[in-house]
């Protein structure tokens, strides 16, 4: 797994969604690279001392890391099956590639491929579909897949 | 943001109300709550050193000892001493095993509470927020900073939960706020809701919730796991019957800790509320996240559906609405209510009952009588202190609101119900003897002057409470009147119902001595007059301190007086009466003097008592106390005009009772005579007093009559504290660690070492200066062996209670009677008590019985003899003892 890919795509995803949470987002990355699995939401509402009302309230910055892995690793998927004999390097490169924000670094290739407009509409349902797994209401998390579309070239 | 006084924070001048002026009740509370959780651990613990080897030990030592007096040929005189000394070590050291298990269940929940705080930031992956986003950190300083606390709760987080929750934790002065990432987040996106959510929690440390809620959390669960799980191993060889009554009680004392703190700890959202509303300047931004923005909650209650209701019932935060009604109306803080009474009582009486088991199984010689009282000391003042708090906390807020204050009564009445509720259900009164009812009349009678003297009390405390703080003019001198009235009127009822206990519940085995016997025991004491004066002078003294003009002064002085002459002019007929129509030698009987003394002092203390009632009629409630005091100066006028007549009669042969002789002229008083005379006529008439007072004055009422007292024309409102500091605090969670550790493993060994040990060493010293050493019953030790000890026991426990100090018999052989009574159960002898009598009594009347029960009580054994021998006209002898049968076979028997 390409972390860099996934630490650089939410913090795009943060940028456009809630950019007021970027002062935390250096911290929430690092936890979540070191335990990826761990993101949740406090659901007790009702404990000793707690102040008892659950709001909406959510923090963005752990859905957008938990969501840009799970749609790195989907592409990785893609990519390994059209690329099945390529070395694990090309294939993190060919990924990158398809990123907006990667596309004029060197390490593109020229010939970079881009994403179907189908294959766009996989992407984010896959993303919708972690946000939900996640628990994210509804709109944020149509709101993480519509950026995480917004980063990705299309043909 | 200042300690702005808005919303729950109001002043004298603005007329609004301060919540935080005085303490809460929600403190006693928690403490009764850990406290009935380590008394049912002392009963499991005591439980549990039987099981493991106690029992065996007593046993053993009690028929050893037992042998040994036989084998000495110590007569009844001296086997008794000897008896006791022998068998009293092991006593004890059951006793001491019940309170080493107490001690290593709070010990073990005092670890749990200042080990949890760890524990939870490792499963929670929770990390200084500090470190990772210091900017939100710094706010939070700044928060507290404009708070007022100087040391801050340390601020942790786990950066990947992303919800908006919040949470304080934490132990003795090392307290942290847990923040979910939605909340931090709020901080850049919502600062005003970061504030209030917060403010809510620091008001939760400043409150200091944090360590007494952990601790009554892990109190309980240190009990369920060091106590109920090896209790109920014990429990596989005991009949279906002992264990569905212990069962029962379990789950009860469960449900009572559980729903309990839960409600204490609803209460304390409120609270924080309370205060977070006052530091952010409104209530606005908490009724914003509570979903009541722009709205004026009504005063009234919403009405709910069962389910929602029902819930509440277990959740430890108020219903949003309940939460914003507060807020709008703070006073809602400060009412008296009778279910908080109820449940307070219900664990005192719980508690109580424990420590009676533990009071007497560890007191020895002469202590024993004052078992009972020392633990009745130790847990009803808590109880008092619930209503005595809410009672002046009600009073506060009903002048400032300029409201009827509280009476008091229907929650001291709840108060005594819940002593009442929850001596049935702790688990030492598992068992029930055939024919010990659980409400028979002594219950009812007993229950009934338990309730009325709780009301009483609480209804006096509410007058101190209006006296004093229409008097104090600061915050530190009004928590301390409330301090002095919560010891004087905790001290005064634990101090009566301890004293009456012990003889209530023999009362309830048979009729040895009826119930005039128990009020005159506990009234010929002098600390009892004591307390009942300190009830009636504490609320007098800030009634003077205001200023006399309250008070109806001449009413008092001419209804002393008058009292006090009725007296004379009743005293003085009724000797020329008796001189002039009966005869000498009906004069010379002791039970005419018997019924003579006890005529003057009912009507002596009747007509102090309607003294008082004519004073509290003229006056209102409010000058009950002046009441009080007037009914204990007429007995103090009518003891010195009684007794003089004796001396008068003395040398004027026409008034006397018994014929003078020139030698006797004038006759003089003892001084301690008088003073016993004054203690008893003294304590009865302020008792009578008060329930006169309290009739009057409702009938009054209810006649439409009721005289309305002036109101106080302002009362202070006392100023808050300055807001102490809460935070890191360098050694008090090492040290408590250490303490509550080292106290967990001395218990936990203490219990097993003393079930396990061998039986003490006994022997006495011969007369040839050898040490006379029985040898150890051969064999396994049976059931009937174990009958045997505990009947030989009693036997001797019971003759040595009766060579107790003369004042203090009643009680001792009290104490054994119920010691006796407890062991029985415990082998699971089919015990039955019932008083048999030698011979059948001709002609006996149930007034000379009465008296010989009332020189029992005032230790005059051989005056209670003589009242027996006068019981039978037809010359033949009369001897009533209650008697204790397991089965078929006499266990032992006390007489007279």
């Amino acid at each position: 797994m390409d972390e860099d890919l996934v630490t650089s795509l939410a913090r795009e995803m943060v940028e456009d969604c809630a950019p007021e949470e970027l002062p935390m987002f250096e911290a929430t990355s690092e936890v979540f690279v070191a335990d990826p699995d761990r993101v949740e939401k406090e659901v007790a509402k009702d404990e000793m001392l707690g102040f008892g009302i659950e709001t909406a309230l959510v923090a963005i910055a752990p859905y957008a890391l938990a969501i840009a892995r799970h749609v790195v690793a989907t592409l990785l998927e893609q990519v390994e099956g059209a690329v099945a004999e390529e070395s694990q390097g090309v294939v993190r490169e060919r990924v990158r590639a398809l990123f907006k924000r990667f596309r004029g670094s060197e390490t593109a290739t020229e010939d970079a491929p881009a994403l179907t407009t189908e294959q766009l509409g996989i992407v984010k349902a896959a993303a919708i579909a972690k946000a939900s797994e996640l628990g994210l209401p509804e709109a944020q998390g149509r709101l993480l897949a519509d950026s995480v579309a917004g980063s990705l070239a299309t043909a | 943001m200042t300690e702005n006084r808005a919303a729950g924070g109001g002043s004298p001048a603005d007329g609004r109300l301060d919540v935080f002026a005085l303490p809460a009740e929600t403190t006693f509370r928690f403490i009764l709550l850990v406290l009935v959780t380590l008394a049912a651990g002392f009963f499991v613990a005591d439980w549990v050193f039987f099981s493991l080897g106690g029992d065996n030990q007593e046993t053993q030592t009690t028929l050893r000892c037992g042998r040994l007096v036989s084998e000495i040929g110590a007569a009844d005189g001296t086997a008794t001493p000897i008896l006791a000394d022998c068998t009293g070590p092991i006593q004890q050291r059951s006793g001491l095993a019940g309170i080493a298990g107490a001690v290593a269940i709070l010990g073990l929940g005092g670890l749990g509470c200042c080990i949890a705080p760890a524990v939870r930031m490792r499963r929670r992956r929770l990390r200084p927020l500090r470190d990772d986003v210091p900017a939100v950190a710094e706010a939070i300083e700044e928060l507290c900073g404009e708070v007022g606390m100087r040391r801050c709760p340390e601020p942790v987080w786990n950066p990947l939960d992303g919800g908006a929750s919040a949470l304080a934790f934490g132990a003795f002065g090392r307290h942290r706020i847990a923040l979910g990432a939605g909340l931090v987040a709020s901080h850049f996106r919502a600062p005003e809701r970061f504030r209030a959510v917060l403010t809510h929690e620091l008001a939760h440390v400043r409150n200091r919730d944090v360590t007494l809620t952990y601790m009554s959390v892990y109190v309980w669960w240190a009990f369920v796991l060091a106590g109920v799980v090896p209790f109920l191993f014990t429990l596989f060889d005991e009949g279906g019957d002992t264990i569905l009554d212990l069962g029962w009680r379990l789950a009860a004392l469960t449900a009572l800790v559980y729903l309990g703190r839960n409600a204490v700890l609803r209460a304390r959202e409120a609270y924080a509320d309370a205060r977070a509303a006052r530091w952010l300047g409104s209530p606005q931004p908490l009724m914003e996240l509570l979903g009541r923005t722009g709205e004026t909650p009504s005063a009234r209650r919403v009405p709910q559906d069962a389910v929602r209701a029902l819930r509440g019932f277990v959740a430890v935060h108020p219903t949003p609405s309940l939460r914003a009604r507060l807020l709008g109306h703070p006073d809602g803080l400060m009412r008296l209510s009778p279910f908080v009474g109820l449940a307070a009582g219900i664990a005192a009486g719980v508690s109580f009952s424990e420590a009676q088991d533990a009071t007497t199984l560890v007191a020895t010689g002469g202590a024993e009588s004052l078992a009972t009282t020392w633990a009745a000391l130790a847990t009803v003042p808590l109880a008092i202190g619930v209503v005595v708090v809410a009672a002046w906390r009600a009073t506060m807020a009903a002048v400032v609101m300029r409201r009827r204050p509280p009476t008091g009564l229907i929650a001291g009445i709840a108060v005594a119900a819940g002593l009442f509720v929850g001596g049935l259900i702790a688990p030492g009164e598992a068992f029930q003897l055939p024919g010990e009812s659980v409400a028979g009349w002594v219950d009812v009678i007993w229950a009934g002057a338990v309730g009325l003297l709780a009301a009483l009390f609480t209804g006096l405390a509410v007058i101190g409470a209006e006296a004093w703080l229409g008097t104090v003019r600061g915050g530190r001198t009004a928590r301390a009147a409330l301090a002095v009235g919560w010891i004087v009127t905790g001290v005064a009822f634990a101090w009566l119902v301890g004293q009456a206990v012990p003889l209530v519940e023999v009362l309830k085995l048979s009729e040895l001595f009826g119930l005039r016997a128990v009020i005159v025991y506990v009234t010929s004491k002098d600390v009892t007059l004591a307390v009942l004066a300190a009830v009636a002078a504490f609320p007098f003294v800030a009634q003077l301190i205001r200023g006399r003009g309250l008070l109806p002064w001449r009413t008092a002085l001419v209804a002393v007086a008058a009292a006090v002459l009725v007296f004379l002019v009743v005293a003085v007929s009724w000797r020329l009466i008796v001189h002039n129509t009966v005869s000498l030698q009906e004069r010379k009987t002791n039970d005419f003097y018997f019924h003579y003394q006890n005529s003057h002092e009912a009507i002596a203390v009747g007509l102090a008592a309607a003294a008082a009632c004519v004073v509290a009629l003229r006056g209102g409630r409010r000058a009950a106390p002046l009441g009080l005091i007037a009914a204990l100066a007429t007995v103090g006028l009518a003891v010195p005009a009684f007794l003089g007549l004796v001396t008068a009669a003395s040398c004027a042969e026409s008034i006397s009772i018994a014929p003078p002789g020139p030698q006797n002229c004038p006759t003089g008083v003892a001084g301690s005579y008088f003073w016993d005379t004054f203690v008893r006529w003294g304590s009865e008439a302020m008792l009578l007093a008060m329930v006169a007072m309290l009739a009057g004055l409702v009938v009054r009422r209810l006649a439409g009559r009721a005289r309305v007292a002036p109101a106080p024309v302002a009362i202070a409102t006392p100023a808050p504290r300055p807001t102490v500091a809460h935070g890191e605090r360098g050694l008090a969670l090492p040290l408590a660690t250490v303490g509550f550790g080292i106290a967990a493993l001395a218990g936990v060994v203490a219990v097993i070492v003393l079930a396990r040990a061998a039986p003490p060493e006994i022997g006495v010293p011969t007369a040839a200066g050898q040490l006379s050493v029985p040898e150890p019953p051969s064999g396994a030790v049976t059931w009937t062996d174990k009958l045997e000890a505990a009947c030989t026991r009693a036997a001797m426990d019971i003759h040595a209670a009766e060579r107790a100090p003369a004042a203090q018999v009643p009680a001792a052989v009290a104490q054994q009677v119920r010691r006796l009574v407890g062991e029985l159960k415990r082998i699971q002898a089919p015990a039955e008590a019932r008083v048999d009598a030698a011979t059948f009594l001709f002609g006996a009347t149930a007034r000379h019985l009465d008296y010989a029960a009332t020189a029992l009580s005032l230790g005059n054994r051989a005056l209670a003899q003589r009242s027996l021998d006068a019981a039978t006209k037809s010359g033949r002898g009369a001897e009533k003892y209650l008697a204790l049968y397991a089965g078929a076979q006499q266990c032992t028997v006390i007489g007279f």
